[in-house]
């Protein structure tokens, strides 16, 4: 049988194969049992039971067929999956025939490359930033310290006070002057 | 994955294959039981077998079940090659098959929406940069103001703090006892310094007068010798 989605199938080949196929295999129903598995298997029977058993078997097994597919075609319908196999034919066709899906391709590429891109620069902006930042807190602390240490000149401020106060006392009396 | 991925496929028209084969199969399995049923009820009537004769009915009953087990056996295997089959060729969906439109769109729409995030993050990030980086090249001139202001005052800390320790070393009125002591040693030396100068001045004025009027001869230059040496002598007291 033709492989469904081929280049030349015709339009609903998918849903036609599907409900073939199927119907195909219900065939066997009708030839599971032949006519001497059946005797054979109703070998206590006389020949004229066996004969009505068999016809009675067939009626049977004939409605059977009939009655699955029935049910089956039923089934087809409730889960709409004839119009569904089209859609995906029709889909799988136009992506095969159209020169320009693989350039489609390319842009679904391009669209992940870019976004690779921006995950990256936001993983360097952030790592620049903190960077950034603790150098700006080190830059802190040492003005902080800077500031500090001309608060410590007033330590020396006091010491030359005490120098000027100790000269300015001793001559202050005119009689200590050398004899120069 | 093929599989899995045409299973997504259908799915997202909202049909499982499996499940769609499955209740296919499970469907020719529940009326195959049900026809049998009936074909059971159906021979006993006409064959008009009494309850009385359990011999007839049981062998009946046997073959029935024989029959309906060599149908189900041969249906249930063309059925699973029917499932295969399904499977492979209608329910497949070739490599690199993209979903419909519809999901495409939406699946775009969320890349897009992504997309928008991950650009407001960045320029979130930029914009922080941007401050920190501001606050760096203010931080930059204040350091550099305290650092130059820091690097006068220290070299000025260290000249006062020298002249401090030499004021600490010793009391003031040692210090200027030291100046009162210096500045008379000064003054002597400078009096005796004179006197020096005027002693040898005038030493010179006579030895000139004494030979202003003597001629010049052998003996008057031994003479001169002398007078040489004497003067010699003279500047090594100095």
């Amino acid at each position: 049988m033709e492989k469904p989605g081929h280049e030349t199938d015709i339009a609903g080949s998918r849903r036609t194969h599907l409900k073939k196929s199927f119907k195909s295999t219900l065939r066997h129903l009708l030839t599971a049992c032949s006519k001497q598995d059946f005797v054979d298997i109703f070998s206590k029977f006389s020949g004229a039971e066996q004969e009505l058993l068999f016809q009675l078997y067939t009626r049977v097994v004939v409605n059977l067929h009939q009655t699955i597919e029935e049910e089956f075609d039923e089934q087809c319908h409730e889960t709409q999956v004839g119009p569904i196999l089209d859609t995906v034919e029709e889909l799988v066709e136009e992506q095969s025939l159209d020169p320009l899906f693989s350039d489609k391709t390319d842009v679904m590429a391009i669209a992940y490359d870019l976004t690779t891109s921006k995950k990256n620069e936001i993983q360097k902006l952030t790592v620049l930033l903190q960077r950034a930042e603790e150098q700006n807190r080190q830059k802190e602390a040492r003005i902080s310290m800077l500031k500090k240490q001309t608060q410590d000149l007033s330590g020396t401020a006091d010491r030359i006070e005490k120098l000027n106060a100790g000269v300015s006392g001793y001559f202050e009396g005119k009689d200590k002057l050398p004899p120069i | 994955m093929e599989g899995s991925k045409s299973e997504a496929v259908f799915d997202s028209m909202n049909l499982n294959p499996q499940i769609f084969i499955n209740e296919a199969i499970n469907s020719v399995e529940d009326y195959v039981d049900q026809a049998f049923d009936f074909y059971a009820r159906d021979a006993s009537k006409s064959l008009k077998i009494k309850g009385s004769d359990k011999q007839k009915s049981q062998a009946l009953s046997n073959g029935i079940a024989r029959v309906r087990g060599l149908l189900l056996s041969v249906i249930d295997n063309r059925l699973k090659l029917w499932e295969s089959y399904s499977l492979r060729f209608c329910f497949a969906v070739p490599d690199g098959f993209v979903l419909p439109k519809s999901e495409e769109s939406s699946s775009v729409h969320q890349d897009g929406l992504y997309d928008l995030e991950l650009d407001a993050e960045l320029d979130s990030l930029r914009d922080k940069l941007n401050v920190v980086g501001k606050r760096s090249v203010e931080l930059d001139s204040e350091l550099q103001a305290l650092e130059r202001s820091s690097v006068s005052r220290e070299r000025s800390l260290r000249l006062v703090n020298e002249a401090l320790e030499l004021y600490d070393e010793s009391s003031m009125d040692e210090i200027f006892k030291e100046m009162t002591k210096m500045a008379s040693e000064l003054r002597a030396s400078v009096e005796r310094l004179k006197t020096r100068r005027m002693k040898a001045s005038e030493s010179a004025k006579v030895k000139r007068l004494k030979n202003h009027g003597k001629e010049f001869s052998a003996m008057t230059f031994d003479g001169k010798l002398e007078d040489l040496e004497k003067f010699q002598a003279e500047l090594r007291k100095m």
